[in-house]
């Protein structure tokens, strides 16, 4: 087990390193010039040419990925071209909203959708399993931010219950979380359902049955367990899109977090901050899928079997 | 000649088995619930446009902002263009974006994979480990950040929302490729002096497509989705250009006052994500050979 979380760990510095790499590179090419930005339409050319060598704009690709690796490497990601304030300040305020953000929806999509899955397929074509599935169909087809609204105009513009911009207080949480999790139950339901049912055809569970054993023990004490297995690794595959849907779901509710940071910063071609935000998702993202992987290897003793004889 | 023989013989089959595979599709109802949807709508997207007798971008500002009546369906926007009319344009937008997306990253992802799954060694890591790198980015954000690089645009956004795609659909192709790469049949291929071309594209790429099929069903689906987020974040297709993303984008700024500005097009997206993956489903159950009757 040991080993295994070492190579799980150690491989994730050059991924992360990747990342940062690809992200520079893509940023680097996204046309216009952030000095001819910041200094505006009435800027001289030499003007601009100075900040450029300012800037460092003016060094070679490679000089600059460099410098970008070196100073993220020191969790320095510069300033915002128009604020001026350090990045890294503004993340580390906005973060935690984000994250809280992200994990409650996680959480509450897996909470619903998982035992609607698994109810739906041990009610397989029964008209319960047809009703999950519908919703469900009906939850996966509609886009998140689109719910959004419907929320805001439904809960906060014709009823007054809830917020529909801003943080403060945990009702301002309330709509986004919501958003997110009923897009999310759909895809998870569906999910759960498939890979249960996988479980539920295979050769196993012909054989618990046929020794006699009463329906609920086959299904909770062989058939979930195994069936848990994939609905986990989707777990991780959820928080990525909950992550990715995130920006637009800030951008919806005017969420001070990394998404609305991103965002904004897109449109104002602030590049340090879109370099950064992106970095510091992906390394987010990346530490949860190796729990992920980490719990998987935990549970599934096929794994640790692998890995046990060369502790 | 005896060689010609074995490579036609086959082929017989495989016309019956795609009768059976269309059989089982119809026989099944949300499938064919989710087709009939879907061909309406898109009858509707094409020869719609010309028979509500407006234009989708053309101002006119003395009848901005009418709730839906009998005249205008959908009620008219900020612009007083018929909403019905630019919903229906939009489809175009969104569909023809949708479906061209998935097309570059299916058929980039499906190369990639036969040949990562394929020829396995050291060819396989490096791109197996770049996808690793490529898919520790959130989807969406890479979509966005890619987006931001290429800028506004029909290809462009295309583009941005094929590329983030690639990933998924070569590790989902080096699987299917890597199940069938030990199969007997493949073998008797080489035996017969397939080269590895042949063999790849010709022989272990037709038997993995079923997951692959399905995928390109529900690919076009989330594309129309994602490209719906991007354009309402103020990337992808901008306006006055008739995106259902960008309407909602638009409208957003209505809804207080004007909702059915939001409302509809959200509406027209539901329809159309949902009789995709009606189809989805369907194609994935009759494809499926452990649900043969």
């Amino acid at each position: 087990m040991g080993r295994y979380i070492r190579n799980r760990l150690l491989w994730m510095i050059p991924v992360l390193i990747g990342v940062a790499v690809m992200i520079f590179s893509i940023m680097y090419f996204v046309p216009g010039d952030p000095a001819a930005i910041i200094l505006g339409k009435e800027a001289e050319e030499w003007e601009i040419l100075a900040l450029r060598q300012e800037m460092g704009l003016e060094d070679p690709f490679l000089v600059q990925l460099g410098r970008f690796l070196w100073n993220a490497l020191h969790l320095n990601f510069g300033e915002s071209y128009f604020t001026g304030i350090p990045v890294i300040q503004e993340i580390a305020m906005r973060m935690p909203r984000t994250t809280l953000l992200g994990f409650l929806s996680m959480f509450f999509t897996m909470l619903v959708g998982v035992p609607l899955g698994i109810y739906a397929a041990t009610h397989r074509g029964q008209l319960g399993d047809s009703a999950v599935m519908a919703l469900a169909l009906f939850g996966v087809s509609f886009p998140a931010f689109w719910m959004a609204l419907m929320l805001v105009l439904v809960f906060s513009l014709r009823l007054h219950w809830l917020p529909a911009t801003g943080i403060g207080s945990w009702k301002h949480y309330v709509l986004p979380v919501l958003a997110s999790t009923i897009s999310g139950v759909g895809t998870q339901a569906r999910l759960a359902r498939s890979s249960m049912l996988e479980v539920i055809r295979s050769d196993y569970i012909t054989t618990a049955r046929s020794k006699g054993l009463k329906e609920r023990e086959v299904i909770y004490k062989h058939a979930l367990p195994n069936a848990l297995l994939p609905i986990l690794t989707s777990a991780g595959a959820r928080l990525a899109h909950i992550f990715g849907g995130s920006t637009v779901i800030e951008t919806v509710f005017s969420i001070p977090g990394i998404g609305t940071y991103m965002i904004n910063a897109v449109n104002n071609r602030d590049y340090p901050i879109v370099r950064a935000s992106v970095l510091v998702l992906a390394i987010l993202f990346s530490l949860v899928m190796l729990l992920v992987d980490l719990a998987y290897a935990f549970v599934d003793p096929r794994i640790k079997a692998r890995y046990a004889g060369a502790k | 000649m005896t060689v010609a023989k074995s490579v036609t013989a086959p082929k017989i089959k495989k016309q019956s088995q795609a009768k059976e595979i269309f059989k089982r599709f119809v026989k099944n109802r949300s499938a064919v619930i989710g087709m009939i949807i879907l061909a309406i709508l898109l009858f509707a997207i094409i020869i719609g446009p010309y028979l509500t007798g407006y234009s989708a971008t053309k101002i006119d500002i003395r009848s901005r902002l009418q709730f839906p009546s009998a005249k205008h369906w959908f009620g008219t926007d900020d612009n007083g263009r018929d909403v019905l009319t630019r919903c229906l344009v939009g489809g175009r937008w969104s569909l023809g974006c949708g479906i061209l997306a998935t097309i570059i990253s299916a058929g980039g992802g499906i190369i990639l994979g036969s040949l990562t799954g394929y020829l396995g060694g050291k060819f396989d890591m490096v791109v197996m480990r770049f996808l690793d790198i490529i898919q520790s980015i959130p989807g969406l954000l890479l979509t966005i950040v890619i987006s931001a690089a290429l800028g506004t645009g029909f290809d462009k956004t295309i583009l941005a929302l094929a590329l983030g795609g690639i990933a998924g659909y070569t590790r989902m192709m080096r699987s299917s490729i890597m199940r069938v790469r030990d199969e007997e049949f493949l073998e008797a291929a080489e035996a017969v002096g397939c080269n590895s071309v042949q063999r790849i594209f010709g022989q272990a790429l037709p038997n993995s497509m079923a997951p692959m099929i399905v995928s390109i069903t529900q690919g076009v689906a989330d594309r129309i989705l994602g490209l719906a987020s991007l354009s309402y974040i103020g990337l992808g297709i901008q306006p006055p250009d008739p995106e259902w993303g960008a309407m909602l984008n638009v409208g957003k700024q209505y809804i207080r006052t004007y909702p059915y500005l939001i409302i509809l097009p959200g509406i027209m997206i539901a329809i159309t994500v949902l009789s995709l993956n009606l189809m989805g489903d369907g194609l994935r159950d009759a494809l499926d050979p452990k649900l043969k009757d």
